[in-house]
């Protein structure tokens, strides 16, 4: 039952691009023949690294920081730094809309402090999508950071530092390494994420800078044009399907290295 | 290869409550020398001051008249050894072993040479390239050991390296932490709260109580002629006598005493008459493998009596004997 209520909508999304009089190859080669269509591939692709590659990198201080807190105030700030994800992904946006638009908070501030004299175009850009995803994102890669640190004994930094390494080695050489597992664990999932995100991207990327899963939407919904809709579907499943088997493959040989 | 001199060193994580009070202590070039106390004594904090993992409040620490103080704790050329173990868990035995020589700059040769020596002498050339994780508890301690002394520290530093592994193991790892001192001359301190596996080991014993070394002497002294209250109760003598009481019994005594307290260990006092008396009830008798020991109650109080043969039963009326040089006085404090 499970099985055939997973399997039917994938063939229902695969099904249309084999039908119709055109050979099913075609419309793919046609939809990457698209400039427009090759820009938004490269916008998400683009959007989804930038979004893991900054969420990795402020999830890794602030996860250092919780994993060092209390029993109590951990509980806490786990709690707080969840909270992005409870919040109704439409208000959540509306929130950013109002901070990063022409009258917004940022612009605003910096007006009447005459750093700028005319607004700054934050709407509506890469920049708002990737500020909005990161926002969203950013809980997901704490939470498995946050894990990955608790599993670390202190007392192998203290061994490291002790033979002589400085902090800094401490860090790149001993502290890194043994993350790796829980930086790929969160990039996977933040990149994903953001790849298939639809709500953040329409919200905060306007029409002008589309991404797959918006422009999927176009196709089906506004245009009602089902097949390239499903051509749309079919690249986007396959990317995701792709970068996570690559990083799933990762993640094993680091599985490998760390209990072999 | 180093000598310490501690200096009136005190540490507090709080206002008001001292993990080390003034404490000062020399340690001899060569010498391995145990701290030996319970848990919350200060012992583990006085390693790591010395380690530099923490930073010095106040008092000094020279290595090699040396002031240490200063220096970061990557610089100090210590060598420690965990309870953890605390190897690297994604590096081999053999990259453990390295990681301290690569943060020296010597060439890939010699790094490589001291790295097999160092394996060759604590037995571990067929596991270098294992990971950690498929070592057993014993083997693990073993590559810790062998990583702290590739780097040749001037100073060993090793906090309860023991306690993690089982009886036999134990007795081993420390025979081995031994055989491996004997044979390199390195200054050693040797964190422990087990009285056995320090004095089987050690050449002096700093007995610690509340941040403060109630006794510094070599593992016999400290057994046979332990200097207060709280070193005769943490190395196992049960019985407690309060010198006026003696005399008030006319006791004898081997010398004169000055102290206002006495002891004796269980197995030192005999069952029967002699020269000094003490009659009591027997409430509970236990067979402890080598001996048998007596709960008896007197009029000082509960005492422990152990004998090695059995020699009489539950509430039985006994008379003791406390043989006048097995008396110990304990300085007042």
């Amino acid at each position: 039952m499970i099985i055939v209520l997973l399997i039917l909508p994938i063939l229902q999304m695969f099904l249309p691009t084999f039908t119709g009089d055109q050979f099913f190859l075609e419309k793919y080669l046609s939809f990457f023949h698209s400039t427009g269509n090759m820009q938004v591939i490269a916008r998400t692709l683009i959007i989804a690294v930038v979004t893991t590659l900054v969420t990795l990198s402020l999830g890794l201080p602030t996860a250092y920081w919780i994993s060092r807190l209390g029993e109590k105030w951990k509980k806490v700030v786990s709690i707080i730094v969840l909270f992005p994800i409870l919040t109704n992904a439409v208000v959540r946006n509306f929130a950013w809309i109002t901070i990063l638009g022409k009258n917004g908070v940022i612009n605003n501030f910096l007006m009447q402090l005459h750093i700028i004299d005319k607004p700054l175009t934050l709407l509506y850009t890469n920049f708002s999508i990737v500020v909005g995803s990161v926002y969203l994102f950013l809980p997901i890669m704490i939470t498995s950071l946050v894990s990955s640190f608790g599993q670390l004994n202190f007392e192998v930094e203290e061994a490291a530092s002790v033979i002589g390494a400085r902090p800094m080695v401490v860090f790149f050489k001993v502290i890194l390494p043994q993350l790796s597992v829980g930086m790929l664990t969160g990039s996977i999932l933040v990149f994903v994420g953001s790849l298939t995100a639809y709500t953040t991207p329409q919200l905060l990327g306007g029409n002008k800078n589309m991404v797959l899963a918006t422009l999927l939407q176009q196709q089906s919904i506004t245009l009602g044009d089902w097949t390239s809709a499903s051509v749309v579907a079919v690249v986007l499943t396959v990317i995701a399907i792709l970068v996570m088997t690559i990083m799933n493959y990762g993640t094993k040989l680091l599985d490998r290295r760390n209990t072999k | 290869m180093a000598n310490i001199e501690i200096t009136d060193l005190s540490m507090s994580y709080q206002k008001d409550k001292k993990i080390l009070d003034d404490l000062s202590l020399n340690i001899k070039d060569g010498e391995l020398l145990s701290i030996l106390g319970p848990s919350g004594c200060g012992k583990t904090t006085m390693l790591r001051l010395i380690s530099g993992l923490i930073p010095i409040q106040k008092g000094t620490i020279r290595v090699s008249g040396k002031d240490i103080s200063k220096v970061p704790v990557y610089k100090r050329n210590f060598g420690m050894v965990f309870q953890s173990y605390a190897l690297f868990p994604h590096m081999t035995i053999f990259q453990n072993i390295t990681f301290g020589l690569k943060r020296r700059k010597l060439d890939k040769k010699t790094i490589e040479k001291k790295a097999l020596d160092i394996l060759d002498i604590t037995g571990l050339s067929n596991l270098k390239d294992r990971m950690p994780s498929e070592l057993s508890g014993g083997q693990q301690q073993r590559v810790s050991l062998a990583r702290a002394l590739a780097i040749n520290p001037s100073v060993l530093l090793l906090d309860e390296p023991l306690s993690n592994l089982d009886a036999k193991l134990r007795i081993e790892m420390r025979e081995e932490i031994h055989r491996l001192q004997q044979k390199l001359k390195m200054t050693t301190i040797f964190v422990t709260h087990d009285q056995e596996e320090c004095f089987a080991i050690s050449d002096r014993v700093a007995l610690m109580n509340k941040g403060q070394i109630e006794q510094l002497d070599t593992p016999q002294n400290i057994y046979k002629n332990p200097k207060t209250e709280f070193v005769a109760r943490f190395i196992g003598y049960d019985n407690f006598i309060s010198k006026e009481w003696a005399e008030s019994k006319q006791w004898q005594f081997h010398k004169e005493i000055t102290g206002k307290l006495l002891t004796i260990r269980p197995e030192n006092i005999e069952i029967g008459s002699g020269e000094n008396n003490l009659l009591g009830k027997v409430i509970s008798k236990n067979f402890l493998g080598n001996y048998y020991q007596y709960i008896v109650e007197t009029e000082i109080g509960t005492l422990k009596v152990n004998t090695t043969e059995d020699q009489s039963s539950t509430n039985a009326e006994i008379t003791l004997n406390f043989p006048k040089q097995s008396l110990i006085e304990l300085e007042d404090k």
